[in-house]
């Protein structure tokens, strides 16, 4: 491609590669830049100055900055699934076949017509949403809400489903060193050569920070080439890893005191992985979350330059000054022919010598300060620029872009200047957030105008601009130290050596915030477009401090964080409450101090893999069996098995209840939490977590047991089974198996840790089968064989033995949640998926059938057996009807509470079964109880339904539900009212909870 | 009665991956082994580590350790609390483990409890940093160390062996059963731009 | 916040799971004011902005309830032992 296609390309230097051309798309247009641009060096190179429009006033906004502290080069980045809003032009590496798109225009760039609301601004202004809006109260949701919505946000999310993927990594390092300018590569380099194991974090593709977009020397030589020797020389060590394109985005607390290698701290960072290109490679994400645990971290992440508020300071065209330089110098982009520079700074001027030695034409430096130091002006002589003392620019021209600025000199003098860009400097602003991020405040300082950090988290030093040192000398020389420093406090040394000569600069900074005497919109804040009118009217309504003057005006909440301007905001306000800056403070810092996608936080860890999924050993036999799975708690467990022919899931689960409550029916149940209890103390152990007794549970026998927690409410149940002397094994719920342990475990470490009691989780261990219907037995016996005899008289209900089927040690357990004579068989889980086979091959002959978890509900409920829905953590033994289960001879968890008058309370709510009076009027778990004629108000409900089936034993829906005062109201006709999902109340009849075989025969036979 | 033979199956029969081609991240699905938790039970662990030392020949960790002697490895996965490993599968382990350790320890069977994995390779520190929260540099996980800890959400056992050809780190990694599949995803997935292979 | 364990080394806050107040002792269960002792012992628990004894379970390490000393404004960790009346108090 041709220069005459980069029309402000300039024609040698920069860091490109000339010989890279990349085509790029922006708003429909192609365009060309080079490898090593940004999308916004590439389109100020095309001579595209104007590239979104602001977030209120719809007005033209150009590139002001060159880094991640951009408020205005927003873009739409990529296309399709991959489209991603609020993309910063300014750190957008530019790759071939970009395609970007301006924001927040309609229809086009160039008209937009919401630029209208500029017309009615005064609606506008700060506090508009509490005020303009209010009345009359119904317009907010139908007109004022979507009009403002239309108008106002930015960029379109793409609304489909990210096609890429994210990733999480752990990092752990001696020594962090947060940014690679000239003070984190002197305290990388001094850490790495002491030894220490060293991660260095740069948020741009390069390393160097502002070296590569300053003219400087160290040691004598280009900048650039120390920043390449020092690179070098890290790359050499094996314990350095340097991770670029990546932002450290937040210091999280740490451990310290005494107790820890104090200052050991965490850190958040993202690594753009494959941002800068056109799509991930195979194999790679897109982004990479980081959690970084570093024993010491040095801040290095330098300094942003802030604007000076003035009449149209947001024209395209109008620039910072160092962002200037980094287009000259890094990009060889010549931001305009006739430029002048507005500064209050000594560093501001740099940006006139650097342009004009690009070959613009410097028509003026306008510097508010009215003696600016004699070495400047003699160096500005030579570029024929006019300098303007004690002056400032009062009005930035040109809606579409900078045409000329009118500036007002020591005599109040107003001249108009042609112009099309202007560089200006308002002094630095060091980039401290990480600092505050675990509450410490940052102290204002008279020497550079500005917040740098004060008390430091334990673990962390600052170093360079980060810490308001604004020279070259300074950086290096503190960045050596604090990297030696950082390496030394843990114990490494070595070599010092860390010296380099920079030359002297001047660096004065005069505070110029806003020009009194602007005209027009003077902006502190671009991205949310905030005023200093704004400022002024928060200031007379009362909301001074930086924190309410935050909120009313929405300054600094934008993705930018007014980096480059909310100071200039609190300086206003300062100037108009008559306070000084460092009084009126600065708001508080939290992480994330950079936008981070919220997939990289999601990392891995989206869709079905959202989170880890249990499987049971007889997964794979479930699957060939047809199996349709549900997520219950972690695990995936068998909701039913439909044969071919059936119309719906409820012809299936009836037919299988149906089969095991006349033949046998196979369940796995491996998802039970169990516990191994061992110890001479074991059986005092359950006495004392259980509220009824086990220490008379003779060995080979199971018992259920409820248990409570202290507050007097059930906590879980489940059954224990004595295997042999000081052996139990104990299940819990699939649901609290975790919370269960966790409990025991404060029981026997805290509470009793005088008893001999051991736990060991075997969740993991046993894969356990339920065997029910009154097939069962005979489906035992040629399963087992001779292993064990399992005849009524041998092996009676509630019976347990441990014995060997096939060499295999295997468990055998007579209980029942059916309500049918049943067994649990339990195996070694490797051995699960050959058991399962073997028990269905056995049963063959008898027609069993698997069954799910739906089956398993129904027939549970027809026998009025508790599951999570009933023990929610708000019910008591005696609301589950289960009041005898609470031992009074000996002390449990729960004892005293469980007394309490309010838990004992006769109208409290207590579980009941309900039927409807037509039967098949379906009932739904979570619809309320109301009297016959009681309209359905809070003061009338009566309670719940926990759980509800359709019974095919019954032919009829059944339901369990806690009724307030249900034991007393047996045989009541009450409505059940669910206004959501069915709209029609559903008459029914109070009963007893327990549907099928009441009198539980079938268990015993 | 019935003719089907019981015979383990390994938590990750048949599972699939894909990642680049060149492996510098090898796994080894590892032949079903008998192992059993011991946990010390109240009193002085000093009868116990003398039983163990006498009868098992083995010198019971302190600390988040392994130590193997003869048949039988020892990972220290909490105070007063191991994982021992047989090196083959025997329906028998835990008893033999329990009548040596009397009354000093309880023991529980749990050779069915876990998938266990070795790992190696050239990049397999950079893969578990993506599954794992703690430090597996040399210097901060030697030769000889263990943990206890959770990849991606999944709680794990973790011991390094001794390096394997190549002079790469060599670990050995027990995953609940159940999490087994869970684990392999997340496994292959951050082994994928390295290149994985199983049981090469 | 990273929490050092006594027996597992310094480990990620993930790995634990919070319980509260360390302060808290079960009340004997058969004296006559047994029940406003037990409502005072398992509801009314201090919650300091400062230092604050706390239970924590290494639930992903090696289960073990840690009492650990800790500023509830900073999340500095100011001492740690295993929790217990009959823990080692050098532990860690």
């Amino acid at each position: 491609m041709s220069e005459a296609a980069q029309p402000k390309r300039i024609s040698r230097g920069g860091m490109i590669d000339r010989a890279r051309a990349l085509s790029f798309r922006f708003d429909d247009r192609d365009y060309t830049g080079y490898a090593g641009d940004t999308l916004a060096s590439a389109l100020l190179a095309n001579g595209i100055r104007r590239v979104g429009r602001s977030f209120k006033y719809h007005r033209s906004r150009g590139v002001l900055t060159a880094g991640p502290e951009e408020p205005n080069a927003l873009v739409e980045l990529r296309t399709g699934d991959r489209r991603e809003p609020n993309t910063r032009a300014t750190v957008t590496e530019l790759f071939a076949g970009l395609e970007a798109r301006s924001q927040n225009r309609w229809p086009s760039l160039a008209l937009d017509l919401g630029a209208v609301s500029s017309c009615f601004s005064p609606l506008f202004v700060a506090g508009f949403y509490y005020k303009t809006f209010m009345w009359p109260k119904s317009f907010w949701e139908k007109l004022y809400e979507p009009a403002i919505r239309r108008a106002a946000g930015l960029g379109r999310a793409s609304g489909q489903p990210d096609p890429d993927g994210y990733e999480k990594s752990f990092g752990f390092c001696d020594v962090l060193v947060i940014g690679a300018g000239p003070a984190g590569l002197a305290a990388a380099l001094a850490a790495a050569r002491r030894g220490a194991r060293v991660v260095l974090c740069e948020e741009d593709f390069l390393l160097g920070g502002r070296l590569n977009a300053e003219r400087c020397s160290i040691d004598g030589s280009d900048a650039v080439d120390w920043v390449r020797r020092v690179e070098a020389e890290l790359a050499s060590f094996a314990d350095v890893r340097i991770l670029r394109r990546t932002s450290v985005f937040g210091l999280y607390d740490g451990t310290a005191g005494s107790h820890s290698a104090s200052g050991t701290r965490t850190f958040g960072a993202v690594e753009r992985v494959s941002d800068h290109l056109q799509q991930p490679p195979q194999f790679q994400p897109r982004q990479r979350l980081w959690k970084i645990v570093a024993r010491r971290a040095v801040l290095a992440a330098g300094a942003v330059e802030r604007t000076i508020a003035f009449g149209g300071n947001d024209r395209p065209g109008i620039m910072l000054a160092s962002a200037v330089r980094s287009y000259v110098n890094r990009f060889a982009v010549l931001p305009g022919r006739r430029v002048a520079v507005f500064t209050s700074t000594d560093d501001g001027w740099k940006a006139a010598f650097d342009l004009s030695e690009a070959g613009a034409s410097v028509e003026a430096l306008i510097d508010a300060r009215g003696e600016p130091p004699a070495s400047l002006i003699e160096q500005l002589r030579a570029t024929g620029a006019r300098l303007y003392a004690g002056s400032r620019v009062v009005e930035g021209h040109g809606s579409a872009g900078l045409s000329g600025v009118t500036i007002m000199d020591s005599q109040a003098r107003r001249t108009r200047l042609r112009v099309d860009a202007l560089a200006v400097s308002g002094g630095w602003n060091p980039n401290l957030a990480l600092a505050t991020h675990t509450g410490s405040k940052p102290r204002w300082s008279e020497r550079i105008h500005a917040f740098v950090p004060d008390v430091l988290p334990g673990g962390l030093a600052v170093a360079g601009a980060a810490r308001g040192a604004l020279t070259l000398r300074e950086a290096l020389s503190e960045g050596a130290e604090a990297g030696a420093a950082a390496a030394e406090q843990l114990g490494f040394s070595g070599a010092a050596g860390e010296q380099w000569r920079a030359d002297e600069e001047a660096s004065e900074v005069a505070p110029l915030w806003f020009v009194g005497e602007s005209r027009g919109k003077a902006f502190v804040d671009f991205q949310h477009d905030v005023t200093h009118e704004d400022v002024a009217l928060a200031a007379r309504e009362g909301f001074r401090s930086v924190e309410h003057l935050k909120r009313y005006t929405t300054l600094g909440m934008a993705t930018d964080q007014g980096r480059t301007s909310a100071l200039n905001a609190h300086a206003i306000m300062s100037a108009l409450t008559g306070r000084s800056i460092a009084e009126l403070g600065t708001p508080g810092a939290r992480p994330p101090c950079t936008p981070v996608a919220i997939g990289a936080f999601a990392g891995p860890h989206r869709g079905r893999h959202f989170r880890p999924t249990r499987r049971t050993a007889g997964h794979g036999w479930a699957q060939e069996q047809g199996a349709t799975f549900i997520e219950a708690g972690d695990w995936l467990r068998a909701q039913w098995f439909a044969q071919p022919g059936e119309s719906d899931w409820q012809a299936t689960v009836d037919r299988e209840v149906k089969a095991v409550r006349t033949r046998v029916g196979l369940c796995d149940v491996s998802t039970l939490g169990k516990v191994d209890i061992q110890g001479r103390d074991a059986a005092k152990f359950l006495d004392r977590v259980y509220s009824n007794v086990f220490s008379t549970l003779p060995v080979g026998k199971v018992r259920y047991g409820l248990m409570l927690r202290e507050d007097g409410f059930v906590l879980d149940d489940g059954t224990s089974a004595h295997l042999s002397p000081d052996h139990y094994v104990m299940s819990t719920t699939t649901a609290n198996a975790q919370r269960v342990l966790q409990h025991l475990e404060h029981a026997r470490q805290l509470l009793w840790p005088d008893l001999d009691v051991r736990l060991a989780s075997v969740t993991e261990q046993w894969a356990q089968y339920a065997i029910a219907g009154p097939e069962s037995r005979r489906l035992l016996e040629q399963a087992l064989g001779d292993a064990l005899s399992v005849s009524n008289q041998a092996f009676p209900y509630l019976a347990c033995a441990e014995f060997r089927w096939q060499g295999v040690p295997a468990r055998l357990f007579r209980i029942s949640f059916s309500g049918e004579l049943a067994y649990e068989l339990a195996v070694p889980a490797q051995y699960g998926d050959a058991a399962v086979r073997a028990i269905a091959a056995a049963g063959a002959s008898l027609g069993v059938v698997p069954y799910g978890l739906e089956s398993l509900n129904v027939m549970r409920i027809e026998k009025g057996h508790l599951t999570g829905n009933e023990l929610n953590g708000t019910t008591t033994a005696a609301d589950l009807g289960m009041g005898r289960l609470m031992s009074t001879r000996k002390d449990f968890i729960g004892r005293v509470l469980a007394q309490r008058p309010g838990l004992t309370d006769p109208r409290r709510p207590a579980l009941v079964g309900v039927r409807p009076i037509d039967p098949y009027s379906p009932v739904r778990s979570g619809a309320h109880f109301l009297s016959m004629g009681e309209p359905p108000t809070l003061e009338n409900d009566q309670g719940y339904v926990t759980s509800a089936a359709f019974s095919p034993m019954l032919n009829s829906w059944i339901a369990l539900g806690l009724l307030s005062r249900g034991r007393e109201r047996l045989g009541e006709r009450i409505r059940i009212h669910d206004p959501v999902r069915s709209g029609t109340d559903v008459e029914v009849e109070v009963v007893a909870p327990v549907f099928f075989d009441p009198a539980g025969e079938r268990l015993v036979t | 009665m019935s003719h089907a033979t019981l015979i383990p199956r390994s938590a990750l029969a048949g599972l699939t991956f894909h990642s680049a081609s060149r492996p510098n991240v090898l796994a080894w699905d590892l032949p079903p082994v008998s192992l059993a938790s011991v946990v010390s039970r109240r009193g002085p662990v000093a009868e116990l580590r003398r039983r163990a030392l006498a009868e098992l020949g083995v010198a019971l960790p302190e600390g988040p350790r392994r130590v193997s002697a003869g048949f039988i490895s020892l990972v220290g996965i909490g105070p007063g609390a191991w994982l021992a490993i047989a090196d083959r599968l025997d329906a028998d382990f835990h008893i033999r483990i329990g009548r040596t350790l009397g009354p000093c320890a309880s023991v529980a069977d749990q050779s069915g409890a876990h998938a266990l994995l070795r790992l190696s390779g050239a990049q397999i520190r950079s893969t578990l940093g993506k599954l794992l929260p703690i430090d597996l540099y040399p210097r901060a996980f030697a030769v000889g160390a263990a943990a206890t800890t959770a990849a991606a959400q999944i709680p794990v056992h973790l011991w390094r062996l001794e390096d394997g050809t190549g002079g790469h780190p060599v670990f050995e990694i027990a995953v609940p059963r159940s999490l087994a599949v869970s684990f392999w995803h997340a496994l292959t997935e951050s082994a994928a731009e390295f290149g994985f292979a199983l049981n090469p | 916040m990273r929490i050092p364990c006594p027996y597992c080394g310094e480990r990620d806050v993930s790995e634990f799971a919070y319980l509260g107040d360390a302060g808290y002792v079960r009340p004997d269960p058969d004296t006559a004011d047994a029940p406003r002792r037990y409502v005072e012992a398992v509801y009314l628990r201090d919650n300091p902005a400062g230092p604050h004894e706390e239970l924590w379970f290494h639930s992903q390490g090696c289960r073990q309830w840690l009492q650990v000393r800790r500023d509830t404004r900073t999340h500095e960790i100011l001492g740690l032992r295993v929790a217990g009346p009959t823990a080692d108090p050098e532990a860690g």
